[in-house]
């Protein structure tokens, strides 16, 4: 297993040939094995153009994106990505759209349904299987999204603002869950948030994006979500005087930027 | 449901106060019976013809003529037009390349058509569906490839991140998510194509409900074309609601926010 290797990457939006706008200047990071790598900025630094061009949806104007050597070149399986609420198919049940993606892989339907099942009660929609998508809550919906995202077995797991629309009780649930998704599973995620708090707590690496045009700003290395996993409460964890400083800390980090 | 009860109850009462009217008419001969037959000689006229027919044929011969028409005609534009809506839905080239044509001639009413169809194709059975089929194609092709062109863009990506290729994208989500434009396009056809049937069966019939009206008319048998064209609209009211079920049947998702 590898490593996401993104290095010196500019993106560029071109309304013209003469009116160009950098997006992204010269990024650069690395994710590596069991990482969960989150990316935080305010609205406009390019959070979602970063993701898109890890994801293989659009092209960087410089630079490169390499998945263990090798370059990114358009979307592809060992990438997932989780959605939000509206990128699930209303025509199938819950299940069903859990197993697409080993139905595009052509398994049979016994094989993909028993893994999909197994998937849906690791993310908690055990007895859901056959309910309509229109019939689930947005929390519900969200963790559908994931478990169609992870059923494949994606290398990376790439979430852009996977929790943005769910109130704060929700959200919390749903942190925690993905925390404990990438424990179980081990995979490498890059998390994509405006939210300061959720950003520091389910970080081992936190990238701290500065706007127009988004640059990094800084790299954090932090284990709130492993306190997590070692069996630590949400609130005490985020109730840490720790947890609290870091939070004050970055918070300051985008204010004072602001001002500028 | 009050509201539809409610509904209910005042569209039959417009019925039925249009048909006291109409019966009222022609009691009080308001207009000669050569105009404005009464509802009861219509009637009649009805049952004879459902006893004895018309012209040789049966009632249902007239009726599964024309729906034969239809029929067949749908069938020969839905497999053209879904296809081709897909493809210009997704590919700017061939939209650049069809559109125009299909622009120009959807406005142009089919029987203005209709002559240079007889000369190309004679006056047999595939003029008659052709010209029905030219009729149908254009709605559906149109909401077709407005359906393709509405996917969200986030259903494509999130199906090529799950290693889609180009053609299981349009088979297992283009298609599925364009399907209720597309019946929509159908259905629209469907009432364009049924009105259309008149007109085909201008072309030399012997048979079918739009050839009953026109012999009909020829004779002054009044009653008889108002039987007619009641049996006409019945259908095509029948085959709305047909298609409208079909519609809540495959695609229960549609219209339910999510
Ligand atoms: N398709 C596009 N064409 C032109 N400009 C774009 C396009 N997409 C995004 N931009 C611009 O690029 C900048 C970054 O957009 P992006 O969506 O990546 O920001 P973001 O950090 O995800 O913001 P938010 O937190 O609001 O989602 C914005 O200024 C936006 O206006
Ligand atoms: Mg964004």
């Amino acid at each position: 297993m590898g490593t996401l290797k993104v290095s010196n990457i500019d993106a560029v939006y071109a309304s013209s040939k003469a009116n160009e706008k950098v997006v992204l200047h010269n990024i650069s990071f690395e994710i590596g094995e069991g990482e969960f790598f989150v990316v935080v900025g305010p609205s406009g630094s390019g959070k979602t153009t970063l993701l898109n061009l890890v994801a293989g949806f659009q092209f960087p104007a410089k630079g490169r994106i390499e998945l263990d050597g090798v370059e990114v070149n358009g979307p592809s399986a060992e990438r997932g990505v989780v959605f939000q609420q509206d990128a699930l198919l209303p025509w199938l049940t819950v299940i069903q759209n859990v197993a697409f993606g080993l139905q595009l892989k052509g398994v049979d339907k016994q094989t993909r349904e028993f893994t999909a099942k197994n998937i849906l009660n690791l993310v908690g929609l055990k007895g859901f299987e056959a309910h309509h998508i229109w019939e689930l809550s947005g929390g519900m919906k969200q963790r559908v999204n994931l478990a169609r995202a992870i059923v494949v077995d994606p290398q990376l797991l790439l979430m852009d603002e996977p929790f943005g629309a769910l109130d704060a009780f929700t959200k919390e649930q749903m942190q925690v869950l993905v925390l404990k998704v990438w424990h179980e599973t081990g995979k490498q995620i890059l998390l994509i948030t405006h939210d300061i708090e959720e950003a520091i707590f389910m970080a081992t690496k936190l990238l701290l994006l500065t706007s127009s045009p988004g640059k990094v700003a800084q790299i954090l290395h932090l284990d709130f979500g492993k306190r997590l996993i070692a069996g630590e409460n949400v609130r005490q964890i985020k109730a840490d005087p720790q947890f609290i400083e870091i939070r004050e800390k970055v918070l300051e980090h985008f204010f004072s930027e602001q001002v500028i | 449901m009050d509201i539809f009860k409610q509904k209910f109850w005042i569209s039959i009462t417009t019925v039925l106060a249009l048909i006291a009217l109409w019966a009222l008419a022609a009691y009080l001969a308001w207009v000669p019976p050569l105009y404005l037959p009464s509802p009861l000689s219509v009637l009649i006229k009805f049952n004879e013809l459902l006893n004895k027919g018309y012209m040789d044929a049966t009632l249902w011969q007239h009726l599964s003529a024309s729906l034969n028409r239809v029929g067949l005609a749908l069938i020969l534009a839905i497999s053209v037009a879904v296809p081709v809506g897909i493809a210009i839905g997704i590919n700017r080239v061939l939209h650049a390349a069809i559109d125009p044509l299909i622009e120009f001639y959807r406005p142009v009413p089919p029987l203005a058509y209709l002559p240079l169809i007889v000369i190309w194709f004679g006056i047999g059975e595939f003029s008659k569906v052709l010209l029905i089929a030219l009729a149908i194609f254009a709605p559906v092709v149109v909401s077709t490839a407005n359906g393709v062109r509405s996917v969200s863009a986030v259903r494509i990506r999130a199906a090529q991140s799950l290693g889609a290729t180009q053609y299981q994208i349009v088979r297992y989500v283009i298609l599925p998510s364009a399907l209720p434009d597309i019946l929509t396009g159908v259905r629209i056809g469907l009432g364009i194509g049924w009105s259309t049937l008149v007109a085909a069966e201008l072309i030399a019939a012997t048979q079918g409900l739009g050839f009953l009206i026109q012999s009909a008319s020829q004779f002054l048998v009044t009653d008889l074309v108002i039987a007619g064209i009641l049996l006409i609209a019945s259908v095509a009211y029948s085959l709305e609601i047909v298609l409208r079920c079909l519609q809540k049947k495959l695609v229960p998702w549609s219209g339910k926010s999510h």
